[in-house]
């Protein structure tokens, strides 16, 4: 308990460390703030010193930092082109990068899983040097071609799957299952690369372990070799790519932008860019420090599995 | 930065031989790179690929037979031919020169940002793992509060506060990306520091940074090159990534990025305007990742064997 305990309290300086450098950022930009998070409509001094009011502008720079933070939370903070509270605009974006992240990270696990453990169980065999060759390649490949080649294909030339169009969670033209077609493509651009990258991990990590005393150990009381795998090698093999996950989820973020842009999904990553083009500024200082809290938590969540696979860890 | 790139394979720090060769005093590494690049062919092919696109870049404005941005509507999504090698884009803009001139952009935005990587990389590595204590602990919460930062939402977030531009491109990916290399170096660091050569070049009277400049981070410039050579992969898709959402290099000047974005909207017509540039960046990143990875292996021999 005490372990969690710490562990929770030690992303706290993390995630002020986050907001801090997000809202410098946005305070470090070139000349009037006021130009930047306003409306270029609203041109009179007036409203400019309203906008200065309104922000804080005229107040000692931690205020500025303290208030725009609870402005965030209590809404006050707003997009200056729909007006709509930032904290809204994430909230009904955030779902289906959800989705696609989850389920993208998701699908790689149930790719890598076999093909893994396949390659470990035969070391220079030829799912070992797939597993091998397709790491290295799927690392160069940007995500942009790779799903611009699916659209190409299965999209223009063959017409299985819609390319963009997706209707908004929460709006009329959300229709539960008939959604799931949209998804299919971007879910498998983002699974690709951690597929391969989790499958090489897994094979690296299973095939010292099976070569452990204790694997012997387990073989040599007769038992099966799926109990050997799935009771003792698998868990221990676990560690490696567990850890690894706090990587991905990073990686699957960022690369969500990509991916949601391209196949026009309403995420997050697409309000970030797109009010980033219209400098739509609260938006985007959402999204940033939005994202960098979901980071940060699973980084958590992903600690406390790791305590709990491998119970060593928490004694430290 | 955390990026899909780190993770190919990670350190398993220095090897048992390798530590041998250092207590000897051998001056390890360089004497064997030609040798080993015979006898490794994902070196040989990443570097040859790398000089050879290196080469073109450079040369670029000798090659080609129009400028890059040389507008000719008759080329308009033209199939190959003499004149235009690789056929014209929406533009009638020769695609073959575009890519080239592209090259030399994406390049130097990937080579550039990678210098800046290893600079504070090795700075706050070496800094970290020589000194210990609170200077270390100070350190690395940076460093992870870096790797926790959503990197291309962070630079999404200064391209929409100070606008597009490629100096700040490069400055803005050179300072997210050190932490990885930052990590590597301190491990080695934290390693090298026990050897007796340090405790005895402390004896003689040399101070921190003699020790640090002189004795420690020679040692580890093969290990930073390894690294190095990956993150200029990294960063090229980095800058593409960008450049394809638009908050990359503007155009008209051409990154293999936004070519793709240009060619994205006739793909139907005219797939290798995505295709074209969308090869070039696969083969340029995988060269260069070949030769970062063969030459990381290089230096920690218990993965080759388990290759």
């Amino acid at each position: 308990m005490r372990y969690w305990l710490n562990r929770l309290l030690e992303t706290i300086p993390l995630l002020i460390g986050v907001s801090v450098l997000t809202f410098l950022i946005f305070r470090a930009a070139p000349g009037d703030p006021v130009a930047l998070v306003m409306d270029p409509t609203m041109v009179s001094e007036a409203d400019r010193e309203a906008v200065r009011e309104d922000l804080g502008l005229n107040k000692p720079l931690p205020v500025q930092y303290v208030s725009m933070m609870t402005g965030m939370v209590s809404g006050d903070l707003r997009s200056f082109k729909s007006k709509q509270p930032t904290m809204e605009i994430v909230a009904e974006a955030l779902p289906i990068t959800l989705i696609v992240g989850g389920a993208g990270l998701l699908l790689g696990l149930l790719v890598a899983f076999p093909l893994g453990t396949l390659a470990a169980r035969k070391p220079g065999g030829w799912v070992d040097r797939f597993v091998s060759v397709s790491m290295t390649t799927s690392l160069a490949i940007p995500p942009f071609v790779l799903g611009l080649v699916l659209i190409l294909f299965f999209t223009e030339r063959w017409g299985m799957l819609p390319g963009s169009g997706i209707a908004p969670i929460g709006t009329v033209g959300f229709a539960g299952l008939d959604s799931v077609p949209y998804l299919v493509m971007p879910i498998a651009v983002v699974a690709f690369s951690p597929a391969t990258i989790l499958a090489r991990y897994l094979r690296d990590a299973l095939g010292s372990v099976l070569r452990d005393d204790y694997v012997r150990t387990a073989r040599a009381k007769g038992l099966s070799e799926p109990v050997v795998l799935s009771r003792h090698a698998i868990r221990n093999a676990m560690l490696p790519v567990v850890s690894l996950l706090t990587t991905l989820i990073p990686v699957t973020l960022g690369g969500s932008v990509i991916v949601e842009t391209l196949f026009g999904l309403p995420g997050l990553g697409t309000v970030t860019t797109r009010a980033a083009l219209s400098r739509d500024y609260p938006v985007v200082m959402t999204t940033v420090l939005f994202v960098a809290v979901l980071t940060v938590m699973t980084n958590l969540i992903i600690d406390l599995i790791y305590g709990w696979i491998d119970p060593r860890i928490r004694v430290q | 930065m955390s990026t899909v790139q780190d993770l190919s394979v990670p350190f398993s720090g220095r090897s048992r031989r390798g530590a041998k060769a250092v207590e000897a005093g051998e001056a390890r590494g360089w004497s064997r790179v030609p040798r080993e690049l015979a006898a490794n062919p994902r070196m040989t092919v990443g570097a040859t690929i790398i000089l050879v696109v290196s080469a073109l870049a450079v040369f670029a404005p000798w090659i080609v037979q129009h400028p890059p941005d040389a507008q000719n509507p008759v080329y308009r999504l033209a199939p190959p031919s003499w004149s235009f090698p690789l056929g014209g884009d929406s533009f009638g803009r020769d695609t073959f020169s575009r890519l080239l001139y592209a090259g030399r952009v994406s390049l130097s935005v990937a080579v550039l940002s990678m210098a800046i990587t290893v600079v504070i990389g090795v700075l706050v590595g070496a800094l970290a793992g020589f000194y210990g204590g609170w200077i270390d602990r100070i350190l690395m919460r940076l460093t992870d509060l870096v790797l926790v930062f959503p990197t291309f939402f962070l630079l999404i977030l200064t391209v929409a506060t100070f606008g597009r531009s490629i100096a700040l491109l490069i400055f803005m990916i050179g300072i997210t990306s050190w932490p990885t290399n930052a990590r590597v170096v301190r491990a080695q660091i934290l390693q090298l520091r026990q050897h007796d050569y340090v405790t005895a070049a402390r004896v003689t009277g040399a101070n921190d940074w003699w020790v640090i400049v002189r004795h420690l981070l020679p040692q580890l410039i093969p290990i930073v090159i390894a690294s190095a050579t990956i993150r200029v992969a990294n960063n090229i898709l980095v800058e593409s990534g960008l450049s394809y959402l638009g908050l990359g290099v503007q155009p008209p000047t051409a990154t293999w990025g936004n070519m793709v974005t240009d060619g994205a909207g006739f793909i139907r017509q005219a797939w290798w305007l995505v295709g074209i540039p969308g090869l070039a960046i696969f083969v340029v990143v995988l060269a260069f990742n070949l030769f970062g990875e063969g030459l990381r292996d290089f230096l920690d021999p218990r993965r080759r064997t388990t290759r």
